[in-house]
């Protein structure tokens, strides 16, 4: 195998060591990572350790509180007419029960797990950036709570979970609740994709040496795949979210046809993130279930390559399948069969796994402990799910189960057989790696059936309410239609799963005791490092992996990770670190240093979800003093970044040395920024999608765009400002004096040469007589212009940023870091600006 | 690089296809008509440059030394597997040309 | 007022599949071999699951290796997946043809929460007005395009076929066609707000000559009533919403009430139509279908209500 950084892997073999370790070095790692102590420290806490726990934790708070919600939908649906619910309060609640599953619960109950398991799991110390992580989960926290509130004040949003307009434009939905849905979701919005970012990079630039992509578990596999699906799909619905706001707020006409916007631009945004969503939510369930059932059933995975493979499938191939939730609209028949053919394709992956876990349980043994009956059970649910799958997939069939009971059925049974039951199979199997008990077998056994047999009662019969003709989204229905009967069944079946849930919950305050001194252990004896005796500090030390199975095949490496034989047994300089290495091989390329926790992405995760909420209340002063402050505590949260360090390289171990800090793109900031940037620039694309769309529904109201003349004047401004921030990069490298005050002053110059474009750009068209509200051109333009425009004001703040670090010499030629990663941004804000300029002002062209 | 290209490259085929069919359709649509004969055509032409691809791709996958363990052989398994899933992406794609 | 059924919404047995048309009968046809094709497939993964978990070992070992994988998770698939695609494909091209030209075209507008429906002439004019009921001539295809006042809706007749959108600033096309004559019932598949649930659609089908005879006396206005209840009509001002031709009401807001004495329901396909549900109605619309439209006309005593319901049913 060639080395991928050069790095000698023959040097494995001097591990585990030998030698005995200095005395008082494993208490120096207890107290480098102790844990809270205090209140405060509790919640300004960044290990994983803890933050997942809460993550898990608020995730399925939030299960139970849209699952009340579902109850009481039943109850009013249990017979016609009941007249239980007034209308208006099953349209919020229906339309609360999906928004709160989809965003506050599924996506965060994965990404919770991954940011609990990932680092033990890799044989890393913690995440690579713990306060964002912390931030996001805040962030999420807080803001979910907020806007799950709502309800109680009938400000709940009542335009169903993906929200079409123009039913949600401010004609037909006047009041805040459609604000609240698309403000809330913003930070939830920004908390995934904080997530994201640190799942790539944990999964890729942290993982224990030796660690080989085959030897990667499948469920950081389906994480990394996970995170990158975020990335590309959340951008969508942060376009449509902010589009529809501006809609509503400043009337600016992206979907109301009468200004020459198209709903149909909203339903291929939300349903391009929407469709990847559900997979998002996939894919770490068949994770979590491809790593369970081995260890249930006490064998390796069947075809784990395979496995692999289908996951990656996947993620690509959910992104083709978006418009088989838009075969009813009247699109051309020719794009509706090729959506039809790609949503056939994306179920072939799925089937692979299923048979590859079936096969799995063959070649081994498997124990009917609760996991396992969870893991089966959700196989089977699943599958039933998938088949349905299959049948919408196919139009003429869609065309009469679309928007009926036939799809909610199907879609509860995707995701309650595909992501809910793995979840609970995954709950019972890891709660040992942090609780010092297990839950209880016996109540596992009965919350596992009554749940299997609470989801069938209540869901199979939706199949036949849905081929009667029942439509979804009712808040009552006219008796004697024949569909009293199903639905009462459906009922008792909703109320059998609560019961589940309730016993769940119970079980769970008798027997999860996380944070003490031990945990249950590996009670299941699984094959994975998340398994080695941990403390605060994940493993003592990160062990060289040589297998996918290192604690089934590599003998003795608990006790050898315990007593300190691998890498980095202790806390150098009673620093937090964690080991960086290479994407592919693992190969050790330096240490990154893990920051201790302080208040500051605390305090800017309760602005930011303050400047959120206040905004959709329209209390707009307040709101701005919020943002402000939030944008201040980040600003501070980032000042204690690219500290020097006192040695430029540490020990990790057996006689090997790495740097302590690395720039450039091997760097995990570098990476971090680079995902920001797809991110942004995703959202440009989709943007300059909308451009195009909106102009062939309406080419007639394109009117010409400004003189040449400032095209020129802008795009020089932005040539050169981009030019300038590349510059900084090699500027502030060179070893002469005044090199980072010259890299500074290239900076300062490239924000002001973005600032200064987006003016001259924003006048040009303004003198046009161009306005944003007045038609579907102006309000793309300017939504686009107003897109680069916010990056290059962020781009302002970097350069005063840049500067202030400047001033408190907090800048050097050897830290090269800040500079890198502003330039990066600076580099890419220009070239997003001169796309959108060329796009607007040549596209499609003067006087069409 | 060359080893992340050779776990995905299919994939990445398969997704151009999708992209390109979509367009070519969507921009037919605003021209003339995307049923029309001619845009049909350039569908399946496209959809068989893609095939082509694919089939190069799974050629210098295989080109590989044969039969290894270690990482890069399995890599290559799951290039070969995840272009193969992704032909028959390709494939049911084409069908609705014919339609 | 409790609410009585409409007889033409019985759900048995189950609409789409018993179809009553050409562009349903295919539909259905695919929907059994797609529960056919479903119930073999997951009798066939609850065989191999059975025995992966509780099969002799010799059966056991069969399930055990990589060959499940490549043959129940992807030669059997893609067998089975491509030819449901080809036949899915040829079903979408039968059932989905764009509209010929010669047909007889009915426009339907999607309100909140009911439907104006409109009867063109060959160059696309209206020519006459109706609501909420879509009258056609059986077993002949029938074009209904598709439009939107406010916001999306959808028209489903599960019998008669699958459904299409209504969304504003388009037209959708969507070919109707029933075998026989009869009524066949509907209701809007797009959440469009409040009452969505309460928002239902009937189409009746004639036989030839009963539709040529329905359609003139539908063209003709309403014939002046002395009924005592017409008084009472235009001087509670339902002119203003309703229009019934060869009076003085003229209003767009609301359907039209020309002949909505011989319609099949009232309300947009909820209630019966006679007079006790048409005063019910009128008396409280709103504690029927709360948030409609129309307001419930309380200050009319039940002398005048019974009078305007007796009015509005001569109406035939």
């Amino acid at each position: 195998m060639t080395s991928e950084t050069g790095f000698d892997v023959d040097k494995y073999d001097r591990f585990p060591t030998t030698e005995p370790w200095p005395e008082g070095e494993l208490e120096q790692l207890e107290q480098a990572w102790c844990g809270p102590r205090s209140p405060w420290e509790w919640i300004t806490a960044t290990n994983n350790n803890i933050i997942g726990v809460y993550y898990v934790g608020a995730a399925m708070l939030f299960f139970v509180l849209a699952g009340v919600l579902a109850l009481l939908m039943r109850t009013q649906l249990a017979l016609p007419m009941t007249g239980f619910l007034a209308q208006d309060t099953y349209n919020q609640i229906f339309t609360m029960h999906g928004t709160v599953m989809m965003f506050l619960f599924a996506v965060p109950a994965v990404e919770a797990l991954g940011v609990l398991l990932l680092p033990q799991m890799l044989g890393a110390r913690d995440l690579p950036f713990p306060r964002l992580g912390a931030y996001a989960f805040w962030a999420y926290l807080i803001g979910g709570l907020a806007f799950f509130c709502s309800l109680f004040f009938g400000l709940a949003p009542d335009g169903g979970w993906f929200m079409y307009p123009p039913l949600t434009s401010m004609t037909y939905s006047p009041g805040i609740n459609a604000d609240f849905w698309l403000l809330g979701i913003g930070f939830i919005e920004i908390s995934a994709i904080a997530g994201a970012i640190e799942i790539i990079v944990g999964v890729l630039k942290t993982r224990a040496p030796g660690m080989t992509l085959d030897k990667l578990p499948v469920f950081a596999w389906a994480m990394l795949i996970f995170a990158c699906m975020i990335i590309i799909a959340f951008p969508s619905i942060i376009l449509a979210t902010l589009l529809l706001e501006l809609e509503r707020a400043l009337g600016w006409p992206f979907f109301d046809p009468l200004k020459g916007g198209d709903p149909m631009l909203w339903q291929h945004l939300f349903w391009f993130f929407g469709h990847p969503e559900v997979y998002i939510i996939f894919l770490p369930a068949a994770g979590a279930m491809s790593t369970i059932i081995p260890a249930m059933a006490r064998t390796p995975l069947v075809g784990h390559p395979l496995v692999v493979m289908a996951m990656l499938a996947t993620g690509f191939i959910s992104f083709g399948v978006w418009a088989h939730h838009m075969f009813t609209t009247g699109m051309p028949q020719i794009s509706i069969n090729y959506f039809s053919a790609a949503s056939m394709a994306v179920s072939v992956p799925a089937g692979v796994q299923v048979f590859a876990w079936i096969a799995t349980i063959a070649a081994g043994r498997m124990r009917f402990s609760t996991p396992g009956l969870f893991a089966v059970g959700g196989v089977v649910i699943f599958v039933m799910g998938g088949l349905t799958g299959v049948m919408v997939a196919m139009v003429p069939f869609d065309w009469q189960a679309h928007d009926s009971y036939f799809i909610v059925a199907h879609l509860h049974y995707v995701l309650i057989g595909g992501m809910v039951f793995p979840l609970f199979a995954a709950i019972y199997y890891w709660l040992p790696m942090s609780s010092a008990r297990p839950l209880s077998e016996p109540w596992g056994k009965w919350i596992f059936w009554l749940m299997f047999a609470g989801h069938n009662l209540a869901f199979m019969p939706m199949h036949l309410t849905g081929l009667m003709g029942m439509p979804r989204r009712v808040y009552t229905y006219l008796p004697g239609r024949g569909w009293d009967l199903p639905n009462f069944i459906s009922t008792i079946g909703a109320f059998m799963f609560g019961l589940a849930v309730l016993l769940w919950v119970i079980d769970m305050i008798r027997n999860f005791r996380p944070f003490g001194p031990r945990e249950a252990g590996n009670i299941h004896a699984g094959p994975g490092l998340e398994w080695l005796p941990s403390g605060f500090y994940s493993v003592r030390s990160i062990p060289v992996v040589k297998s996918l199975y290192p604690l089934w095949d590599q003998k003795g490496l608990a006790e050898d990770v315990a007593a300190g034989r691998y890498f980095l047994p202790g806390a150098a300089r009673g620093e937090r670190q964690t080991l960086v290495t290479s994407p592919l091989n693992a190969e050790p390329q330096y240490v990154l240093r893990i920051p201790r926790p302080s208040g500051w992405h605390l305090f800017g995760a309760v602005f930011t979800a303050g400047f959120f909420l206040i905004l959709t209340i329209q209390a707009y002063a307040a709101a701005v003093v919020s943002g402000v402050l939030a944008i201040y505590c980040i600003m501070r949260w980032c000042w204690f970044l690219d500290a020097p360090h006192a040695r430029k390289t540490t020990e990790i171990g057996a006689g090997i040395r790495v740097p302590n800090y690395v720039s450039g793109p091997f760097s995990h900031g570098w990476w971090a920024m680079v995902i920001v940037l797809i991110v942004g620039g995703m959202v440009c694309l989709l943007a300059g999608f909308s451009y195009v769309f909106l102009w062939s529904r309406r080419p007639d109201l394109w009117q010409a765009p400004p003189p040449i003349s400032s095209l020129l004047v802008s795009v020089g401004l932005l040539a050169v400002a981009g030019v300038c921030a590349l510059a900084a990069s090699r500027a502030v490298r060179m070893a002469r004096d005044g090199a980072v005050s010259a890299a500074t002053g290239l900076l300062v110059l490239a924000s002001a040469g973005v600032i200064a474009a987006s003016i001259v750009e924003g006048r040009a068209w303004w003198k046009t007589g161009l306005q944003p509200d007045v038609s579907s051109q102006g309000a793309s333009v300017y939504a686009l212009l107003s897109w680069a425009g916010t990056f290059a004001a962020i781009g302002g703040l970097m350069g005063l940023y840049v500067v202030l670090r400047r001033l408190f010499g907090r800048l050097a030629a050897d830290r090269p870091s800040t500079v890198d990663l502003i330039s990066l941004f600076l580099a890419f804000t220009a070239a997003q600006s001169i796309g959108v300029i060329l796009l607007v002002r040549l596209f499609p062209g003067s006087g069409i | 690089m060359t080893r992340w290209l050779r776990m995905i490259g299919g994939l990445l085929i398969w997704a151009a296809h999708f992209i390109g069919l979509y367009l070519m359709s969507s921009a037919a649509d605003v021209w003339s008509s995307s049923e029309a004969a001619g845009a049909r055509w350039m569908g399946l032409v496209f959809s068989l440059g893609c095939l082509l691809a694919l089939v190069a791709m799974a050629v210098w996958l295989g080109r590989g030394r044969r039969g290894g363990i270690g990482p890069e052989a399995w890599e290559r398994r799951v290039g070969l597997t995840s272009a193969l899933v992704a032909g028959i992406g390709v494939l049911w794609q084409t069908a609705p040309l014919a339609f | 007022m409790t609410i009585e059924t409409p007889a033409v919404l019985s759900g048995w047995p189950p609409p789409v599949l018993d179809p009553a048309g050409p562009f349903a009968g295919p539909v259905t046809t695919v929907a059994w071999v797609l529960f056919v094709m479903g119930a073999v497939v997951l009798t066939l993964v609850l065989i191999a699951l059975g025995v992966a978990l509780f099969g002799p070992p010799k059966w056991k070992r069969r399930v055990a290796g990589e060959k499940l994988v490549w043959i129940g998770g992807l030669a059997f698939p893609v067998v089975v997946l491509t030819g449901l695609l080809i036949y899915g494909l040829s079903v979408t091209a039968r059932v989905a043809d764009a509209p010929r030209p010669g047909e007889m075209r009915v426009r339907v507008t999607g309100e909140m929460w009911w439907w104006r429906v409109a009867y063109l002439d060959d160059q696309g004019r209206e020519l006459v007005q109706d609501a909420n009921e879509v009258h056609i001539p059986a077993g002949r295809p029938v074009v209904l395009e598709l439009e939107s006042a406010d916001v999306i809706h959808s028209v489903w007749i599960p019998r008669l076929g699958g459904k299409t959108d209504m969304i504003p600033g388009r037209r959708n096309f969507m070919r109707l066609q029933a075998d026989a004559p009869g009524v066949y019932a509907g209701q809007c598949a797009e959440y469009c707000g409040g009452p969505h649930a309460l928002m239902g659609l009937v189409v009746v089908a004639h036989s030839p000559a009963d539709f040529a005879a329905w359609r003139l006396k539908q063209a003709a206005p309403a014939a002046v009533s002395g009924l005592p209840g017409a008084a009472v009509f235009t001087a509670s001002g339902c002119g203003a919403c309703h229009t019934i031709r060869g009076t003085e009401a003229n209003g767009l807001a609301g359907p039209d009430l020309t002949h909505v004495g011989s319609r099949q329901t009232l309300g947009a396909g909820i209630l019966p139509n006679n007079q006790g549900t048409m005063a019910g109605w009128i008396a409280d619309s709103q504690g029927i279908k709360p948030g409609n439209r129309m307001p419930s006309y309380s200050v009319l005593n039940g002398q005048e209500l019974r009078d305007v319901a007796a009015y509005l049913e001569s109406l035939k």
